[in-house]
């Protein structure tokens, strides 16, 4: 039924003059269970289904979407995004042209074991429950949040150039926080796990030995002392750190409407705009996007556009390389698409964004870093941050670190807040380890659009300031 | 939408709930977006749907769906049930009753509501030649125009049934000035609830006019500043505020006022209202997301901590009334969250603030200004922060609009970006001088002076 009605989507607005149009229809389900301090605080879920139609009519861009259509009701939504489009088309002063692209017909689902919504709900929290009993290590853990997520969703792209893509799959993740207290002294300590599969993504493994370290890392932070400033220190990012750290100084002005400052008023612009073959770095700095690692909740077969997706090198040993595209920024910039494009749901329209974004691996063993380094910090796990719109300055706080003396881990740290300027970051990178990952990073905000991507990076040496509460 | 309703309500009943409550949204949302220096595209957003919530045996469900079929109809509310039973409140609850209220003055426009969709188109393209227009040396623009309207009705069991609707519209535009080798960037804004609230001439204007101006920006040495903060970027400094009179976040990682109500916590110059009555308020609403009609709560009272915020549940859960304060929208960081600008019924209520209001003092901005020796006057603060929740370490970036530098009692130019690092209490202690100039937009405040603000420079 949903195929029927993307068809007449596609056809009725080509009737209507538009010279290429895409459909995007979906069924999506949202699960969500949150537990603390031992009861189920929320519970819900969420169902849609509905189209989102893009048509190009005289180089201009019109898009509507609605939620159960139907052919009736959905014909004003085509109606809606063509003359919307002709209206812009009378003052844009540059048609939109797209890079040509393979056309693919492809059925992808993500493997899985046990889906989602074949887990009883009852079941599911069930499940939170004990999980989050991990936490109480002690009497001294006081406060447990463990949030439970599922996004599954059945989507299919059409478009007029004959692509017919149906891809299904799940993303789950936990979010898991926790505080302990001791006489007047507080630890604090949130950790995500998450990615693409099916329910058995979190049952295979233990999360009740997740929520059981965050318990701990809690606890082990009442002690912990509070970083004095240090101006231009030596920093040893941990992967956790790595992942924040990469989403927004390496991923997020790496998206091209953001390199062409078409964002300068929402999104931001980027500081590397028109930096393309030049140093940006140190040869130890490889940046990639890569949409194709299964398991990841960065993980796609095909963009929103219908490109296949790649492995993109942005920068390569400290040279800025390439940009995330659409078809549309492909064509100025006169390079491949890479299969840039995302959209959260049907509802909206889809937009650059980062997939699996992150720092390539080097050679080097992570307790050599920490041994190699005389005097410094090492930071551990995200806690907030704070970037300038083009990306370059960047406060970015962690939850944990350690003073490095002589190669050793001394003082355990708690609120360890770095700033830092990314190109004088990039090319203070002298190690690089053997420990690439990839984590879950959950809530990136683009355009009214949440999205899930996977970020990353190895243990890595740089050079920024820290600042002292 | 109705139908929906009396649907939803009449399965509940007979399925034996104690009790059910059916939130409906209705939301259409308009955006023009501008790029390169044009109006490149533009999208609508047709969403409706259903949030329904049940009370069952002492336990609290919600399910979700969009504008749906009858078999869907009764999965959410399967779904809700099964919430219900693994939800065990643990005490007394019941849902808010629902009490007829009078639509907010100047949150609705009708006039919004029948603007041809070729008028959105003109409004965008009205606001980019003003910016255009201003000076050859301005060479790019990127913004949008954002349209919305929404309809919201909350029903109960008991047949009490109430409404609201709005009308929403906030624009942006940056513009991007360069000669002899500088390029200078700057923008112009506007939140409001009407067309009549939207000068589209004006905010290009004052893109292009602050971006120019920019050409000659300077580099701030790092140190203490006043810091002289219009509206609404004051609001901006209140969000972080006031998550600690949030239970929400207040139970969970930001704690430094939980019991310190009755505290003096801030400069006695300070008195912050939450009030969603208040007419053309951005935020404002006749009822709040669980039907609660709309009413004024005093948080600050001179500097004094009054009242936490909340909705029906946290309330209950601590055994006080409410203030009328639920949200549909997810809590940030906390639960997920929507950045969708209208009305959400995929989300539970929880506790936020509507439109934060600021008490006016008595100072004009130019007295202000004239009576600061050493400081910078900030209209936006960018990607703020709380970055140590317990003592509410603060950072933002300052700069990345409107930035000028004051000196003996003169503005004496703009400058390029830099970045905050203090204290949000420490930054509201030392606010000495309230304007008396309120702008209605994201919440609504005057102008305020902070003493000895840290900034660094990039």
């Amino acid at each position: 039924m949903m195929k029927d009605i993307m068809e007449y989507c596609l056809d009725y607005a080509q009737i209507l003059g538009a010279s290429y149009v895409d459909v995007r229809g979906e069924h999506y389900y949202n699960e969500f269970i949150s537990v603390v301090n031992a009861g189920v605080d929320k519970s819900f879920t969420v169902r849609k289904n509905g189209v989102g139609v893009r048509a190009l009519v005289d180089g201009a861009w019109g898009f509507s979407s609605l939620n159960h259509p139907t052919k009736e009701s959905v014909k004003t939504t085509v109606e809606n995004a063509v003359s919307q489009a002709k209206m812009i088309s009378r003052s844009i002063k540059e048609p939109v042209t797209l890079a040509p692209v393979k056309v693919y017909k492809d059925k992808v689902a993500t493997p899985r074991k046990l889906d989602v919504e074949d887990v009883a709900f009852d079941d599911k929290i069930k499940n939170t429950l004990e999980w989050e009993q991990g936490f109480k290590v002690s009497d001294e853990v006081k406060e447990t949040m463990l949030n439970y997520t599922a996004i599954k969703f059945d989507r299919t792209f059409m478009s007029s150039e004959g692509a017919d893509i149906e891809f299904n799959n799940s993303v789950l993740w936990l979010e898991m926080k926790t505080s302990a207290t001791r006489g007047g002294k507080r630890g604090a300590f949130a950790l995500y796990h998450g990615g693409s599969g099916g329910y058995d993504f979190l049952t295979e493994g233990d999360p009740s030995e997740l929520t059981m370290d965050v318990g701990n890392k809690a606890v082990s932070l009442i002690d912990a002392e509070y970083a004095p400033s240090m101006k231009d220190t030596t920093l040893v990012f941990d992967p956790y750190y790595q992942a924040i750290l990469t989403h927004e100084i390496t991923g997020h002005p790496s998206e091209a409407d953001r390199v062409l400052g078409r964002e300068a008023a929402s999104a931001g612009s980027a500081w590397w705009a028109g930096k393309i073959g030049e140093h940006i770095g140190s040869e130890y700095l490889n940046i990639y996007d890569d949409p194709t690692l299964p398991g990841t909740c960065g993980y796609f077969p095909y963009d929103d556009e219908g490109v296949k997706a790649k492995t993109k090198v942005l920068a390569k040993e400290g040279i800025l390389i390439d940009h995330m595209h659409s078809r549309e920024t492909a064509s100025i910039f006169n390079v491949e698409p890479n299969a840039g494009m995302r959209a959260m749901t049907f509802e909206y329209v889809p937009l650059i964004r980062m997939s699996n974004t992150f720092i390539g691996g080097g050679d080097w063993k992570p307790e050599e870093i920490i041994e190699d380094t005389k005097k410094g910090v090492y930071v551990s796990t995200r806690k907030d941050n704070s970037i300038d719109d083009m990306r370059y300055n960047w406060t970015i706080s962690a939850q944990e670190g350690w003073m490095i003396e002589d190669g050793e881990l001394t003082t355990h740290l708690k609120d360890v807040t770095v700033n830092g300027i990314a190109p004088k970051l990039f090319t203070s990178i002298d190690a690089v380890g053997n420990d690439l990952s990839i984590k879950p990073l959950i809530g990136c905000g683009k355009g009214m659009q949440m999205l899930y991507t996977g970020n990353g990076g190895p243990t890595m040496r740089g050079v920024a300031d820290i600042v002292g509460g | 939408m109705r139908n929906m309703i009396d649907k939803v309500l009449s399965k509940g009943e007979r399925l034996g709930m104690d009790d059910i409550e059916v939130y409906c949204a209705k939301n259409l949302t308009t955006k023009i977006r501008i790029g390169s220096n044009a109006v490149t595209s533009a999208f609508t957003i047709v969403d409706e749907g259903i949030g329904v919530r049940v009370i069952k045996d002492g336990g609290l469900g919600f399910a979700a769906v969009s504008l749906t079929s009858e078999d869907e109809l009764d999965k959410v509310l399967d779904d809700a049930v099964t919430a219900a039973k693994a939800r065990k409140l643990g005490f007394s609850y019941e849902f808010p009753s629902l009490e007829k209220s009078t639509e907010v003055l100047g949150t609705y426009d009708s006039k919004l509501v029948s603007l041809p969709e070729e008028d959105k188109v003109g409004l965008a393209n009205r606001m980019l030649e003003s910016s255009i227009a201003f000076d050859p040396r301005v060479v790019d623009n990127a913004g949008d125009v954002t349209f919305i309207e929404y309809e919201t009705v909350i029903a109960n069991a008991s047949g009490q049934q109430v409404s609201d609707r709005g009308t929403k519209l906030s624009a942006a535009l940056t513009a991007t000035a360069k000669a002899d080798g500088v390029t200078g960037e700057d923008a112009g804004r506007r939140q409001c609830r009407s067309l009549n609230g939207f000068n589209p001439e004006a905010v290009g204007r004052e893109a292009a006019e602050s971006a120019v101006e920019r050409l000659k920006a300077r580099k701030l040495e790092a140190g203490t500043y006043d810091l002289i903060v219009d509206p609404p970027t004051v609001t901006e400094m209140f969000y972080w505020l006031l998550r600690y009179a949030n239970p929400a976040y207040a139970d969970t990682y930001y704690p430094t006022l939980k019991n310190k109500v009755g505290t003096k916590i801030l400069n006695e110059t300070v008195t912050i209202y939450d009030d969603p009555t208040y007419p053309g308020g951005y935020d404002s609403a006749s009822i709040d997301d669980e039907g609660v009609k709309a009413s004024r709560t005093t948080i600050f009272e001179n500097g004094i901590f009054k009242n936490m915020i909340y909705d029906s549940v946290s309330a209950a859960r601590k055994c006080v009334n409410g203030t009328g304060n639920a949200l549909r929208t997810g809590l940030w960081f906390v639960i997920n969250f929507s950045l969708f600008p209208g009305k959400n019924y995929n989300y539970e209520p929880y506790p936020e603030f509507s439109n934060m209001v600021m008490k006016l003092g008595d100072w004009s901005r130019d007295e202000i200004i004239e009576d600061t020796k050493k400081g910078v006057i900030s209209q936006c603060f960018h990607y703020s922060r709380v970055s140590q929740h317990i003592r509410g370490d603060f950072t933002s970036i300052l700069g990345r609009w409107k930035l000028y530098t004051v000196e003996n009692g003169e503005v004496t130019g703009t400058t390029v970006k830099c970045r905050l690092n203090d204290n949000i209490f420490r930054m509201f202690q030392g606010v000495d001088a309230v304007g008396n100039n309120p702008l209605v937009d994201f919440g609504v405040t005057p102008t305020v002076r902070v003493k000895d603000a840290n900034i660094t420079a990039f």
